[in-house]
């Protein structure tokens, strides 16, 4: 709790509030633009960050993240069109609940139900963290690569569609994080005699063009066809039986929330899944479930966010990123000369804790100030996109040439931001791309190195039980689902017999 | 786009990103075995890559042959020929943004760019509205950026900056 308290001291400086609250207000700017979620917020934005201090910078990005989900789900509310999947949820009973006139309860549920959610992340975080960084100090490159290989498996299994478009991004971004200089050797790899990419691509370069510009280009597509209304707000105030009926809901979907954000793979978007499917199954009133229940709204606005809050700890605990948010905030840190992992809380602690605590100062300006300017964002989802999105192109431009103070890297954002389009338009899901992107350098080295360290690399394994135990469990990942098929499948075939 | 052109595009669709992904893994293929492999106790540069490009082609085949069922998303209206002009136009502005913007400098290259832009969204080649937020966007990034947070955009070296 000593850590957490100096989180606060650093968290509550006053520079460090005003970026704080500059990125919870951009992000939710940006969030309530329809179809931008967080993970292309943070995208777009990170540019803003590049001449901060490394502390200041993760806190506005934090920031930027919250504020981007807020707005998400306030578009998920008014206009059914979530920013991201984390909102889906949101969308079934929200966007009832305001056609029924009760858009500004649903909105305050949702607001109050991810304060609640983000102050238990947050002190769970403080409890959890350092037990974890004790025990992954003793993680030799073995554990490292059967971590990241078990994040590939979650990934694999919560894949959305096609799980051999999954896997041929996962090869994709792997291989795209192989341009430039070996890990190993220092020998260049693809870079076609181009001097700008000996180093590689850049991370924030990578994800801006396939999740901001692929995103732009994908709206700019949509520029007639769009058009969008949204309902009015109402009182904000949501009556007892509302404050009744959430109450549990939120304190559910805190706690499972954040535990399924632990997971690699995990995080918000899951969670809210799995928490409107256990609030169904609690409810007392499953007939208004998908017709504006309030405990639709509450149970999963709560779980994303611990979910979120979750999902830090493996980033910056152990480095890894587990969904395409964190992966972002690893590039961001990576850009800022901060390597995330066991030795991070040592090293910097008040980045590790001045994050943490950044993300409960958020969730409270969130609170503080979105549900007076709720208003303000419902004006603005009456600005048309083809308005707006000029001035995000622009944003993302400047980040890019400012990596480098060279030309180049605007070519590269373009090329990426096409490949982005065309990879939602062939129809693949983009963020195992980024994901194994991310983790593509450390799978590498964390490989060879096992390798050479190992003569048997069989026996070797059986010598390391953490890593052992890991890979089991990411077998069981796999085998499991086949299980449950096999079993449905059987279900069927006596079904139809019996018939 | 008719019934029986948008049934073709939804039967390719699925092939031409195996096709894609065919390519890319052949050429990942070739470019692999330009590297040295090494041995399997100590990997060369180009066996990771290697491995990834072999399993890249294969899984793109599979892909072609058995291109299997996509749900089609929610919002999958798209823009069709006309957005995919759209698309291309930015694309193309963009472009010509990172060629010219050390030689004319931030300033008059991003007021272009953000006309292009703004005309885009507008579809109209000449709009005086365009060019009055053009010019304020272009001015308020600079204040922001340059200015403000101190990033170092170019001057121009046509200008003899």
């Amino acid at each position: 709790m000593e850590g957490l308290l100096g989180g606060f001291i650093v968290a509550l400086k006053p520079m460090n509030l005003v970026f704080c609250f500059s990125g919870a207000l951009i992000g939710t700017l940006i969030g309530v633009l329809p179809g931008l979620g967080p993970t292309a917020a943070i995208a777009m934005l990170l540019p803003l960050t590049i001449g901060l201090d490394p502390v200041s910078a993760i806190i506005m990005i934090a920031g930027i993240y919250y504020g981007a989900s807020y707005g998400g789900s306030t578009t998920a509310i008014l206009v059914k069109i979530p920013g991201e999947a984390q909102s889906v949820v949101t969308c079934l009973d929200g966007y009832k609940m305001a056609q029924q006139g009760r858009a500004g309860a649903a909105i305050a549920i949702a607001a109050i139900g991810s304060f609640v959610a983000g102050t238990v992340g947050a002190l769970a975080i403080g409890l959890i963290s350092m037990p974890l960084v004790e025990f992954a100090i003793r993680f030799g490159p073995a554990e490292n690569l059967s971590l990241l290989l078990l994040g590939f498996i979650v990934i694999l299994v919560l894949a959305k569609g096609n799980v051999v478009k999954s896997l041929i991004m996962i090869a994709a971004g792997l291989l795209l994080s192989m341009v430039g200089q070996d890990v190993i050797t220092g020998q260049p790899r693809f870079t076609l005699g181009i001097p700008e990419l000996t180093d590689g691509f850049g991370v924030v370069v990578v994800a801006m063009g396939i999740f901001g510009l692929g995103e732009v280009f994908e709206n700019v597509e949509k520029f007639r066809t769009r058009s969008m209304q949204a309902v009015p707000v109402g009182s904000l105030m949501p009556t007892r039986e509302d404050w009744k009926r959430s109450a549990a809901p939120i304190a559910r979907g805190s706690v499972l929330g954040f535990l399924i954000g632990l997971l690699p793979g995990g995080g918000a978007t899951l969670a809210s899944f799995i928490s409107y499917g256990v609030e169904k199954k609690f409810t007392k009133h499953p007939e208004e479930f998908g017709n504006g229940a309030v405990e639709g709204v509450a149970g999963p606005e709560a779980a994303n966010n611990a979910g979120a809050a979750g999902s830090f700890i493996p980033l910056l605990a152990l480095g890894l990123p587990g969904n395409p948010v964190t992966a972002l905030l690893l590039g961001a840190l990576i850009v800022h000369n901060v390597t995330p992992g066991p030795l991070m809380i040592q090293e910097r602690p008040e980045i590790f804790w001045g994050v943490i605590a950044s993300m409960y100062v958020g969730n409270v300006m969130l609170v503080l100030l979105n549900l007076p300017l709720i208003g303000i964002w419902v004006q603005l989802l009456k600005v048309p996109y083809r308005a707006l999105y000029a001035a995000l192109i622009l944003f993302m431009i400047i980040g890019a040439y400012s990596l480098n103070n060279n030309p180049v890297e605007v070519l590269l954002l373009l090329l990426f931001g096409v490949l982005g389009y065309g990879l939602r338009k062939l129809r693949f899901d983009t963020a195992p791309l980024i994901l194994a992107f991310v983790l593509g350098g450390p799978i590498e080295f964390n490989l060879r190195q096992t390798m050479m360290l190992a003569r048997d690399p069989l026996d070797y394994l059986m010598g390391r039980p953490i890593a052992l135990t890991i890979l089991a469990f990411g077998l069981l990942l796999i085998v499991l689902p086949m299980f449950s098929k096999v079993r449905q499948k059987l279900m069927v075939a006596r079904a139809v017999n019996e018939l | 786009m008719t019934g029986k052109n948008s049934g073709l595009a939804e039967t390719l669709r699925p092939r031409l990103g195996a096709v894609a992904g065919l390519v890319c893994g052949l050429i990942g293929i070739v470019a692999s075995l330009q590297l040295p492999l090494g041995t399997s106790r100590l990997l060369g540069p180009g066996a990771v890559p290697l491995l990834l490009s072999l399993a890249m082609t294969g899984l793109s085949f599979a892909l072609f042959i058995k291109p299997g069922t996509d749900e089609a998303e929610d919002d999958e209206e798209g823009g069709g020929l006309h957005g995919a002009t759209m698309v291309a136009l930015v694309a193309l502005m963009i472009g010509a943004f990172a060629l010219l913007l050390t030689r004319l400098g931030f300033i008059l290259s991003a007021t272009a760019l953000m006309y292009g832009l703004y005309a885009v969204g507008e579809e109209r080649l000449v709009s005086a509205k365009a060019l009055v937020r053009a010019v304020l966007t272009a001015l308020a990034a600079y204040l922001l950026f340059v200015v403000a947070l101190s990033v170092n955009m170019p001057a121009g070296s046509l200008w003899g900056y």
